[in-house]
């Protein structure tokens, strides 16, 4: 693309060009399908640049006005503000770039020690940055991924096969051992959700039902809101419903299983979308027999993640139930 | 795109029971069915695409109220009409728009970047879209995810020289590298709007 019609572009765009001009633009636009896109990729670039606040308060003034005011522009440009936050866990330190556009020739070598000083900061700062939680959580992802304890799935875990062994999980690995100590210490530090939640994901996988319901419960209490802490005490739930279930044949685990659904049905009013409470929910309908509900469940869940692993998990069941019928 | 054509019709139905007046407008855009369907709906999706680079938020309805107004008028300008009929239907749409901007536009609000797209709880359409540009992340192959993740890495100075250096490792031009950018990323944009529940064409 020619600079000139660049940037003749991105004027039709902030509104800039002469009636005429707009025009015939317009309509070689619809005539044109290689200029069409040549004019999305400019539109996606004047989002991306509004996202990273570099447009004059003019071009700014403009954007608004004519950009945000289409929802799917609006949509676009929160997708940008994501991904860039995606792409960019860490925050970088900002004298990086100052360094950068600054360093002329002369001072290259009054500045290396500075630059020297400040990659260090910089290396340090990537290295340490993690907080405990996070890195617990990467410590139980370790832990667990050749296989899954239990057959629920529990938000934050990545998928491994699901793994049938009886009783409590032996803590003898290093990385469930590492993340015992950094999620217990984060947890009795600041007592945050993120600490709570996680901690309770790390009994909930080592199958202390009890304490990893105590720690949901507690996080609940300060965000009654949160799909994902619904979502995870209502797999808590459904394992210690199937324990107990196992345990007394004669109608155990009731409760525990109807208090699971509460949780899981919250979940998914709260977000529909939430992968692991509906894989949790068909599971918890197949513990109660309600095969068609399971069926609609499972099929959905395909529907919504149709190419993971946990996804084939999904459509086994589906013949299974398929089979049963 | 059959599903589009099928729901344009219900549309027509809607606003004014005439299937035959769509039926000369697709067999006047080719003879072959598929092909005019193919045409008809790439045709929309400019039009509706012109109309939001004009600031029109309601450029689908006005879109398809000047498709309307087109195929009433086909009849008689069939024969006899010369030149490329786009030029014409997008007269027709800028006065379309010019009418509806009388009837209703309103000033927007100062605060316009901070209102949340529907009446969805911003926290939530957050979270929401966090889980789902993961999602869609994750249905890229290798490559194409780290291409994308790279070129939204970088600031302002640095942006630009890292991007020159991507081309120039890719063995790509910098332009061509933008418009496989771009291509990723309109790939994610629809991904995200299936996995956020929104029906609307990605231009």
């Amino acid at each position: 693309m020619k600079p000139t019609e660049e940037n003749q572009i991105r004027d039709y765009l902030l509104g800039n060009l002469p009636a005429e001009q707009a025009e015939r633009l317009e309509e070689r636009l619809l005539r044109d399908e290689e200029f069409a896109e040549q004019m999305s990729l400019v539109e996606d670039e004047l989002t991306e640049d509004y996202a990273r606040n570099v447009l004059s308060p003019r071009e700014r003034e403009q954007f608004q006005k004519r950009f945000l005011s289409i929802p799917r522009r609006r949509r676009k440009l929160m997708m940008v503000r994501e991904l860039r936050k995606y792409a960019r866990p860490s925050p970088k330190p900002s004298w990086f770039e100052w360094l950068d556009t600054i360093l002329a020739p002369q001072w290259r070598a009054a500045t290396a020690a500075v630059l020297l000083l400040v990659v260090g900061i910089g290396v340090w700062r990537v290295t340490v940055w993690p907080s405990d939680v996070q890195k617990g959580m990467v410590a139980l992802n370790e832990a667990y991924q050749t296989q899954r304890p239990i057959e629920a799935r529990v938000t934050g875990l990545q998928y491994a096969p699901y793994s049938v062994t009886r009783g409590p999980v032996a803590a003898d690995s290093p990385s469930i051992r590492r993340s015992a100590a950094l999620l217990q210490s984060a947890a009795s530090g600041d007592s945050s959700v993120e600490a709570l939640h996680a901690l309770g994901r790390y009994y909930l996988l080592q199958k202390q039902f009890d304490e990893a319901i105590a720690e949901f419960e507690e996080a609940l209490k300060k965000t009654p809101d949160n799909a994902q802490l619904h979502s995870d005490l209502g797999a808590a739930l459904l394992e210690k419903g199937k324990l107990e279930r196992s345990q007394d044949q004669s109608g155990g685990g009731k409760t525990t299983l109807a208090s699971s659904q509460a949780h899981l049905d919250r979940a998914l009013q709260l977000n529909d979308s939430l992968l692991a409470a509906r894989f949790n929910r068909a599971l918890l309908y197949e513990q109660t027999q309600s095969w068609s509900s399971a069926l609609e469940d499972w099929q959905k869940y395909v529907s919504l993640d149709p190419n993971s692993q946990w996804s084939e998990q999904a459509r086994k069941k589906i013949e299974e139930i398929q089979r049963r019928e | 795109m059959q599903r589009r054509v099928t729901l344009t019709l219900l549309y027509f139905h809607a606003m004014e029971p005439d299937e035959d007046r769509f039926n000369l407008f697709l067999s006047w855009l080719s003879s072959d069915r598929d092909e005019a369907g193919r045409k008809y709906e790439d045709m929309r999706r400019r039009l509706i695409f012109m109309l939001e680079c004009r600031g029109c938020n309601r450029a689908e309805e006005i879109s398809d109220v000047a498709l309307d107004r087109f195929m009433k008028r086909l009849p008689e300008i069939q024969d006899t009409y010369k030149g490329d009929p786009m030029a014409y239907l997008c007269v027709i749409a800028r006065n379309v728009q010019l009418e509806y901007m009388r009837k209703t536009e309103q000033p927007l609000p100062d605060n316009i970047d901070k209102i949340p797209i529907d009446e969805d709880d911003p926290d939530e359409l957050e979270e929401l879209m966090h889980e789902c540009l993961e999602k869609c992340l994750n249905e890229f192959d290798l490559p194409n995810r780290k291409l994308l993740l790279a070129y939204y890495e970088e600031e302002k100075q640095a942006k630009i020289n890292f991007r020159k250096t991507l081309a120039k490792s890719m063995g790509i031009a910098g332009n061509a590298l933008r418009l496989r950018v771009h291509r990723l990323r309109r790939t994610l944009e629809l991904c995200m709007n299936n996995c956020l529940g929104v029906d609307e064409p990605v231009k």
